[in-house]
């Protein structure tokens, strides 16, 4: 009996307390990415969270037109991906990426603290981000709406959604009493629009987890928010109601689980 | 629309049986629709938090790094969907969020009273016009 209670311990165990160690790659630096450039596309895909093609334009792009060049110890190639796997699901793999020897990691870590900053301003500066991230043309209803017999034509003026949403934030003490949320976690209030292609359109990053969508929309429209007269965007019950937005009519049943759970008549 | 979207199941499902409860009016009609069409931006941020793991980390950097990695990593999706449209996104419903606010009112000074009643005029007409062709096509069936 004890003994089996021991075999159930020990294999249930085993595992977390002898972690078999699954980034086992000799490989650092330049030669683990050309490893990845030439290895299996689901393994790259795995470590950058994009695949291969996508990958080398994304280091075309940047080249082109946010100014990014080989430096002197360190490829083009490398800086981005060193940048994109800091934002990536797999954070292993930037451990996978640094060294195991110490001095190496600490060596390393400036370069790369400094490397990333570099390219997260490439991403963000004008010329890449306004190609990638703008609002979608004024006089095309899109195709989404266009093709879907329940919403056409009567959504035909609109142009996508907005919706605001918490990120996590790491926030120095002073600043936690406005960065705390109604849930009492400690975010910022992001307001994002999309369009129905599911591509973002519009991103308003920086306000503090206190403040209220309608609030964060109000400021955006007065500042960078232009959305061309005419038109509008879907928006939840939260934002105010003008020419801009769509909002449902409060007080209704709304969401698609009160449909499904209504009590039927 | 999303191929997985349960928007014609329910919508359909509403329509021709009885199991589930019709939309009674107008009002809920458009609200039914309205969800459904803006799912898209709940979905969008399910999307990106699990592409980016480091959207959802608080990562220890500065509060204006931090607001710098926000756009960085949507113009990265955005340029991923790009230049790999066909990718499957594996999204279900980003539906965890319960119903919220909707009672609140919030005073908005930045609208004036007339642009209030232009969009509520317009809505309104939006949604009767929806609820006269939902009638026609109960009438039709």
């Amino acid at each position: 009996m004890a003994a089996t209670a021991a075999a159930v311990i020990t294999s249930h165990l085993a595992p977390s307390l002898f972690p078999t160690p699954m980034n086992t790659s000799v490989l650092t630096g330049m030669a683990w990415l050309r490893e990845l450039l030439t290895g299996h596309p689901v393994r790259f895909y795995d470590a950058l969270a994009m695949p291969k093609h996508v990958f080398r334009k994304l280091v075309h792009e940047l080249e082109l037109h946010a100014g990014l060049k080989h430096s002197k110890h360190i490829s083009a190639e490398e800086q981005v991906a060193q940048c994109v796997i800091c934002g990536n699901a797999f954070s292993t793999a930037l451990i996978q990426y640094q060294s195991k020897s110490v001095y190496l990691i600490l060596k390393m870590n400036t370069y790369i603290y400094r490397i990333i900053h570099r390219i997260l301003d490439m991403v963000v500066s004008g010329p890449f981000y306004n190609r990638y991230v703008k609002l979608p043309p004024k006089d095309q209803t899109p195709p989404e709406i266009r093709d879907n017999p329940k919403l056409y034509p009567f959504f035909k003026d609109c142009r996508g959604a907005i919706d605001g949403t918490h990120i996590d934030a790491f926030v120095p003490d002073d600043a936690i009493a406005r960065y705390c949320n109604r849930k009492g976690s400690l975010s910022q209030n992001v307001l994002a629009a999309c369009t129905f292609d599911m591509r973002f359109c519009y991103v308003l990053p920086g306000w503090e987890g206190s403040a209220a969508d309608g609030r964060v929309f109000d400021n955006a429209r007065r500042e960078s928010l232009a959305i061309s007269p005419g038109t509008y965007f879907l928006a939840d019950a939260g934002f105010p109601t003008c020419d801009a937005l769509m909002i449902p009519y409060k007080g209704e049943r709304y969401h698609l689980k009160e449909w499904g759970n209504a009590p039927q008549k | 629309m999303h191929p997985r979207s349960n928007f014609y199941f329910t919508y359909n499902f509403a329509i021709a049986t009885d199991f589930v409860i019709r939309p009674r009016n107008y009002k809920e009609l458009y609200n039914l629709c309205h969800s459904q069409a803006r799912n898209v931006v709940e979905r969008i941020f399910g999307v990106v938090k699990r592409r980016f793991r480091l959207m959802v980390a608080a990562p220890e950097y500065s509060l204006e790094t931090q607001t710098k990695i926000i756009p960085a990593l949507c113009a990265l999706h955005n340029f991923i969907r790009v230049y790999n449209p066909d990718e499957d996104m594996g999204v279900e419903e980003h539906s965890a969020r319960a119903p919220r606010r909707s009672q609140e009112d919030f005073s908005h000074q930045g609208v004036s009273a007339q642009e209030k009643a232009r969009a509520n005029t317009k809505r309104d007409v939006i949604a009767k016009e929806m609820w006269a062709q939902y009638q026609e096509h109960l009438n039709n069936m």
